[in-house]
């Protein structure tokens, strides 16, 4: 049997997406949905002393969401520095510290690590969670060790990733082909504003809730497969020939996939869920020094 | 061990289109000095083992057809746009993009700047070929849902699925399994000699009161 909980893997491995977005090339996209693990800046936990006003989505998807979108309340960790100046990415360094979830290089700087801190929990009002401010999503990887370690921290059990995996298969299906279609639905309008994406989830949602939710029920089911099938059709339906965005080159090229497409009127300001470029790197908007008092809820992109 | 089927000699060398050879004469038994029972077995024995050694090369020259065929297939891939292999993947069998990436051994993020730039390099082009192409040879050997088949346990107790195992050196044997010509156990004793040790479960994946998947410890379950 292999060690349990596992050992931290390389870091390039814990992250799907990092980087502010509208900044960062490999930011999380706007269109990607919520899901556990999700790291955001410039959030206040109340009760909780968080001076980097950095937090993560604790919840599992099936109860932080109704359908495809967020509860009202959400209950998150409080994300604290843990190292200011290197990544403390070796496995030996985590494997007795259960407490906490290591975020070596979430920054993508190669300079810092941090960590979710299981002590540090909290419940906010999910508004406060603009996607504009999310600055760091798990892989599923990164998100079976997380569940991995909470749930050893918290009952001393220690599930294997794949144990984990197969209990969380059909929300990730979900969730997953929600990512898609949303995606989808932002490249055919050429536009990722909040009304574009909140008019995608709200539509795949009524098609996985058709006929009694049978569709949802089934990606639970040895129909899974078929689902994929009928979801992936249907999106291609509503959205035929979503354009490609800008183009790379054939062999080992930079994709520019994950910038923020501009407006199709050409307007210069961003919409509601864009951001806007910072002269300085998030990372240092975020650790540099900022007047303190707390936050006033306020945030580009509010939704 | 002298060959007891085939009189001293003549060759032994074993073929698959061999005929079984002719038993020794009543001079030849009386002149080897073994007793009849002691006779019968060993014959028994050898006769075993060369059925065994046939059946292994019957399975490498099956197993050998199954490249050709996969070959083939991916040599047909390579011309197609990658977006529109992807799409295969999704739009015809269902295929999740983590199952997906896990078995190109990429994230999913880079399998989506795939489907949307379509530029890969012709290292992840040939991979992303033989990938479709093992599906679609599992559509061919009529397995009815190859996306929910490489996603499902091979043997109850154990985490290991055919995802788990895949790779391109690896579709033959996967494919040799799904059509039934080797049993699980048998696959995963070619392919991940540690299985029993690496992927043993203390737990079941169950269907909860509210329509949700759980777990529940398999101990003092029947």
């Amino acid at each position: 049997m292999p060690d349990l909980p596992v050992p931290l893997p390389p870091v390039a491995e814990l992250y799907d997406y990092r980087g502010e977005p509208g900044a960062d090339p490999d930011a999380p996209p706007l269109w990607l949905p919520y899901h556990q693990g999700d790291v955001f800046s410039e959030v206040d936990i109340p009760g909780i002393t968080n001076p980097d006003r950095l937090a993560m989505l604790f919840l599992h998807p099936c109860t932080m969401r109704r359908g495809a979108t967020l509860i009202s309340d959400v209950t998150v960790i409080a994300v604290t520095m843990y190292a200011r100046k290197r990544v403390v990415d070796e496995p030996d360094r985590w494997a007795r510290r259960f407490s906490v979830m290591p975020l070596p290089d979430l920054t993508g700087t190669g300079k810092q690590t941090h960590v979710a801190d299981f002590l540090k929990i909290g419940t906010i009002a999910s508004t406060a969670l603009p996607r504009s401010q999310r600055v760091g999503s798990l892989s599923q990887l990164g998100r079976g060790i997380m569940q991995q370690r909470v749930i050893f921290h918290l009952t001393r059990l220690a599930p294997t990733l794949d144990e984990l995996d197969q209990a969380t298969r059909a929300v990730e299906l979900e969730i997953e082909a929600q990512a898609d279609w949303v995606q989808a639905a932002c490249l055919y309008h050429q536009a990722e504003t909040d009304e574009v994406i909140m008019t995608a989830e709200a539509t795949f949602d009524a098609f996985l809730s058709e006929n009694e939710g049978s569709r949802r029920k089934d990606l639970s089911s040895e129909q899974s497969a078929q689902v994929i099938v009928e979801i992936y059709r249907e999106k291609e339906s509503r959205y035929p020939g979503a354009p490609v965005t800008a183009s790379a080159s054939a062999v080992g090229g930079v994709d520019q996939v994950d910038r923020p497409p501009t407006s199709a009127d050409g307007r210069a300001e961003p919409g509601p869920t864009t951001v806007e470029s910072s002269a300085r790197p998030w990372w240092r908007r975020l650790f540099g020094r900022r007047p303190s008092g707390p936050s006033s809820g306020q945030s580009r992109g509010r939704r | 061990m002298p060959d007891l089927l085939v009189p001293s000699g003549q060759s032994t060398a074993s073929d698959i289109t061999d005929e079984p050879r002719a038993p020794w004469s009543i001079e030849q038994y009386l002149a080897s000095g073994l007793t009849s029972e002691s006779v019968i077995e060993a014959q028994w024995r050898q006769r075993r083992h060369a059925n065994r050694r046939r059946g292994y090369q019957l399975r490498r020259r099956h197993r050998d057809l199954y490249e050709a065929q996969l070959n083939k297939l991916r040599e047909a891939n390579r011309l197609r746009p990658v977006p529109e292999l992807l799409r295969h993947l999704t739009s015809r069998w269902g295929v999740a993009w983590a199952d997906a990436a896990r078995m190109l051994k990429i994230s999913v993020p880079a399998l989506r700047k795939w489907r949307t730039t379509g530029g890969v390099s012709p290292e992840n082009l040939d991979r992303l070929a033989s990938l479709v192409a093992f599906f679609q040879m599992l559509e061919q050997v009529a397995v009815s849902s190859p996306a929910r088949w490489v996603a499902v346990p091979l043997c109850d107790g154990y985490t290991v699925t055919p995802r788990h195992l895949y790779s391109v050196a690896n579709a033959a044997a996967l494919v040799d399994h799904a059509v039934g010509n080797v049993s699980a156990v048998e696959l995963l004793d070619e392919l991940a000699p540690d299985w029993r040790e690496a992927y043993k479960s203390e737990y079941e994946v169950f269907l909860a009161a509210d329509s949700q998947f759980a777990l529940r410890s398999r101990r003092g379950r029947a």
